[in-house]
């Protein structure tokens, strides 16, 4: 009998050395853009003040860039992005007073859970 | 995967389980039986330490994107102060520090307690690192909190009931053991099963999201697993206690009674007077001579 139970616990043992939250929890879930104001691929015929970003996951302001770019790639933002006060989900960056033309928006978010994500999009303003 | 998110990975592996054995092998000293599991205690204490803070460095790395030794070391300021996982991380490992001093001599029962809650809230303090943390559902956030405690109370007590069965005490002793366990995996199994639901129901998008994705999948594997350690815990539960408390039965009534006294850090026995012929085992007592030795 104490040799079966010993023999139990070493299969318990293993299994549940497989079942290790931190082995099977791997880094599925990540920080994706839900929804940008001015949105994705959108054209505008006021030039925006700002730009907003808004994610799927709460972000690590110190490890996380947005930036945008325009038809050349010289960065235009003013300022470093921040996030909304009271709102871990939302970056925000300042703009200057953009001319006609195709602007680029590039944002590096990392989630408080230390997944990092990446990705681009487009936006034009036709004044 | 690469080499360096494979090493990050297997850290964190490291750190997550040596602390479950340590949160689960306090939890058995409190619940189950008062078992000298230094053998346990310690090994885990230093794991889960030194895994944590290795995990740290790496992370830090990877977060900052530094691949040299002096811009590695320059953001684990950043991390410890200005991220989350950096700010949880250091309050687990303090909490871990002071439970490794607390359990390091693990025959002051007396500091079992102490030593066991703290041990529980550095393991809930995973709810505030992971994707939980960063949904912002504290419905979520609670629910791995208390699937994480269940599982360390759970499969953290595995090794230590491995332990406590290859003890040379008498079968009512090891009976007593697996029924105390017994009680504490039954509750842990609802606990895991509920939370995982609860957690399935918030992650993986339905059914579709189980079959149809990478997440699922590995759930799939997870759940196959449970499967397979309710199965060998219903065999303890079912017919390993069972027939041990036969034997003891059997065993002509001259039994030792082996009872867990939490607190006590002995183990307790008594001998009928009308057995002569018994001959229990008593392995050690704090407070001098075994009273049945």
């Amino acid at each position: 009998m104490s040799r079966l139970s010993v023999r139990l616990g070493l299969v318990a043992g293993v299994l549940a050395a497989s079942l290790s939250p931190a082995v099977i929890s791997r880094a599925f879930a990540h920080a994706h853009l839900q929804s940008a104001d001015p949105a994705a691929g959108s054209t505008v015929t006021a030039a925006p003040a700002d730009l907003t970003c808004n994610f799927t996951e709460a972000l690590e302001p110190k490890f996380s860039q947005l930036e945008v770019r325009d038809a050349s790639g010289k960065r235009v933002n003013a300022g470093d992005m921040h996030l909304a006060p009271g709102n871990g989900r939302q970056m925000l960056i300042g703009l200057p007073k953009l001319v006609a033309g195709v602007y680029t928006v590039i944002w590096h978010a990392t989630s408080v859970d230390t997944h990092k994500t990446e990705g681009r999009f487009t936006f034009t303003v036709a004044p | 995967m690469d080499l360096f998110a494979t090493a990050l990975a297997t850290l964190r592996a490291v750190h997550m389980t040596a602390m479950l054995s340590l949160a689960g092998a306090l939890s058995f000293r409190l619940l189950v039986a008062p078992y000298p599991l230094a053998r346990v205690l310690r090994p885990s204490a230093v794991l889960a330490i030194l895994g944590g803070l290795v995990w740290l460095v790496l992370q830090s790395a990877a977060l900052s994107g530094a691949d040299t030794i002096p811009d590695t070391l320059a953001a684990i300021g950043t991390v410890i102060r200005d991220t989350r996982f950096g700010n949880v991380l250091m309050l687990r490992l303090v909490l871990l520090v002071v439970v490794a001093a607390l359990a390091w001599r693990s025959e002051r029962p007396l500091l079992t307690v102490p030593a066991a809650l703290l041990a529980a809230v550095a393991v809930i303090l995973q709810a505030a690192l992971g994707h939980a943390a960063a949904s912002g559902n504290p419905v979520l956030e609670a629910s791995l909190g208390v699937h994480l405690l269940a599982a360390s109370a759970w499969l953290g007590g595995l090794l230590p009931l491995w332990l406590a069965l290859r003890t040379p005490l008498n079968q009512t002793a090891h009976a007593t053991v697996a029924r105390n366990f017994s009680l504490v995996g039954i509750v842990a199994v609802f606990a895991i099963a509920a939370t995982a639901f609860e957690q399935g129901a918030a992650l993986f998008g339905g059914f579709a999201g189980l079959i149809g994705t990478a997440y699922g999948h590995t759930a799939l594997i997870k759940i196959a697993l449970f499967l397979l350690l309710l199965l060998l815990a219903s065999a303890n539960r079912l017919v390993l206690t069972p027939a041990l408390e036969q034997s003891r039965i059997a065993a002509s009534g001259c039994g030792c009674l082996f009872w867990p006294r939490s607190c006590s850090g002995r183990w307790s026995c008594w001998r009928p007077p009308t057995s002569p012929h018994c001959r229990p085992v008593c392995t050690r007592s704090r407070s001098g001579p075994s009273r049945c030795s």
